[in-house]
């Protein structure tokens, strides 16, 4: 998989490199990929980021 | 002259007590004596600063005067400068030449600003303390073995050196705060959109803040005066009212609720910075603030999507740049934007959409009960330059991941956030620590700090150079 995003990216590494991206990369996408399955429902648009800190959140 | 704070200076030459020219002579001066020990000026402009200084100075008596007129600063190298090198720290931008001013650069020059030069800064602004393989290590003036932190370095070194009375920084992760936590200064991330970024180098544009450092809150109240506002270059900058920010300055904390958060922030905070932390606390009670404890959210999580956003924009900003010129970039920087190339979309939309949802958590949990949060500024002394650089590689992540352990999530929340010296570690280094508010709430923010340094003199304090 990984090997599939340089390729989509138009990029290459090293594999000890690319170990390294890994160990970061994977780890901090499965607690975000948690955390979204917990809290993120269909309406939560970004759009509306900006418009709720002029609101004064 | 170079003790005066920002405003005095402004006001020493509103009364023609001394000119801009003597105080732009001092001030270049002491940066063609300090400048490369401390290696903090990226460009200095000795003819051109001086050429604005004579300019300011002709003005006639009783003519409209903007509220920085005459008064020399310098900028962190990543604000377009119409015909100027704008180098971003990076060997990659060592000739890009901006055709335009950046919006708060013009701001500055309408309000009658001399510039100095262009101040020494992280590659393309991705380093806490400051790290510059490119161009060597800017040197925190309090002691040169330590990082004066980043990525806004030389203009925390400049400053805390009295070399200018103050500076505009860019604050992704904390390149404000670290900074002015290091060098004993005063330094405001904005809110997010306070601010325009037109023209200015993006590191992630869904979190890049500019925001000032100077000496005291005041000085800062009166930069943001000059910076913040709408700006029809950049869409994205909020059109609230721009409050009156020195205004807001009366002296008083009385019944001011101040929360001190339990757990992820104060967690690694060593005893000595947090000795420092608590008197900071006990000066601000005594002033009739109320102290009270919350609880925080999953911070983990928010910074783990700040990541997610940071990287993924920055890869987005350097992708070309990384395949056809990696070896231009410093390891450790193209290491950090790297990471970017291989998130998946749907982790991208998902960081951007959950943003509202977890900062309306984060207030309601923190800043319901209280009007001001109270964090430290960085939770471990004042690391040296070895320490972040050489020896074991996983205790040097270690020392630059606990850098900006207090920062980096309220550049995603996109809250505003105050760096305060609050005193000295045992070798003589800056300790400082946070003030965070509500969206806006840079007036508040401004005014609680400009209380407490009414009361205290660490941000008076000078290291001797």
């Amino acid at each position: 998989m990984d090997k599939t995003m340089l390729e989509l990216q138009g990029m290459t590494m090293s594999e000890e490199h690319l170990a390294r991206m890994k160990g970061i990369v994977l780890p901090a996408n499965d607690k975000a990929r948690s955390v979204a399955d917990e809290k993120l429902r269909f309406d939560d648009e970004p759009a509306h980021y900006t418009g709720f800190l002029d609101a004064g959140a | 002259m170079l003790e005066l704070s920002l405003v005095e200076a402004a006001e020493a030459i509103r009364r023609r007590k001394v000119s801009s020219v003597e105080l732009t002579k001092a001030a270049l001066e002491r940066a063609q004596k300090l400048g490369p020990k401390l290696n903090c000026f990226a460009r200095l402009e000795p003819e051109e600063a001086l050429a604005m200084a004579r300019k300011a100075d002709r003005a006639k008596k009783g003519a409209k005067r903007g509220l920085l007129h005459g008064v020399p600063l310098a900028h962190k190298d990543l604000f377009n400068r119409k015909g100027k090198i704008v180098g971003c720290g990076a060997k990659i931008c060592s000739d890009y030449v901006a055709e335009s001013d950046a919006t708060v650069v013009t701001r500055m020059s309408a309000a009658g600003s001399v510039t100095l030069g262009a101040l020494h800064m992280a590659e393309f602004a991705f380093s806490p303390t400051g790290y510059n393989e490119h161009y060597g290590h800017a040197r925190n003036p309090w002691n040169l073995e330590h990082v004066p932190g980043g990525s806004s370095s030389g203009s925390g070194a400049a400053l805390a050196a009295r070399i200018i009375y103050g500076s505009l920084g860019s604050d992704t992760g904390g390149s404000i705060r670290l900074p002015s936590a290091m060098c004993g200064l005063t330094g405001l991330k904005p809110t997010l959109t306070r601010v325009s970024r037109a023209g200015v180098m993006p590191l992630s544009h869904s979190i890049d803040c500019v925001g000032p450092l100077a000496r005291s809150a005041r000085d800062c109240a009166r930069l943001m005066q000059v910076i913040a506002g709408a700006d029809p270059a950049d869409p994205s900058a909020s059109s609230r009212p721009v409050p009156r920010y020195e205004a807001a300055l009366d002296g008083k904390v009385k019944g001011l609720r101040i929360a001190v958060p339990r757990g992820y922030y104060y967690d690694p905070v060593v005893p000595e910075v947090r000795k420092r932390l608590e008197d900071s606390l006990d000066v601000l009670r005594r002033m009739g603030a109320k102290v009270v404890e919350v609880d925080v959210p999953d911070i983990p999580a928010i910074n783990t999507f700040m990541h997610i956003l940071m990287t993924v924009e920055a890869a987005t900003v350097h992708r070309r740049w990384l395949k056809e010129r990696r070896g231009d970039y410093a390891d450790q920087v193209a290491s950090r934007i790297e990471p970017g190339l291989f998130y998946p979309a749907t982790r991208y939309c998902e960081a951007l959409a959950l943003r509202t949802k977890l900062t309306r958590e984060f207030c309601n949990q923190t800043l319901v009960k209280a009007d001001v949060l109270h964090l430290p500024g960085i939770p471990i002394t004042v690391p040296t330059i070895d320490e972040t650089t050489k020896g074991n590689p996983s205790d040097v992540a270690r020392v630059i991941g606990l850098i900006g352990h207090c920062t980096r999530s309220l550049n995603y929340l996109g809250l505003p956030s105050i760096a305060v010296p609050c005193g000295f570690d045992a070798k003589g280094l800056p300790v400082g620590f946070q003030l965070a508010g509500r969206p806006f709430s840079e007036a508040q923010l401004l005014r609680a700090v400009d209380a407490y340094q009414r009361v205290t003199d660490w941000h008076r304090r000078a290291p001797s150079l």
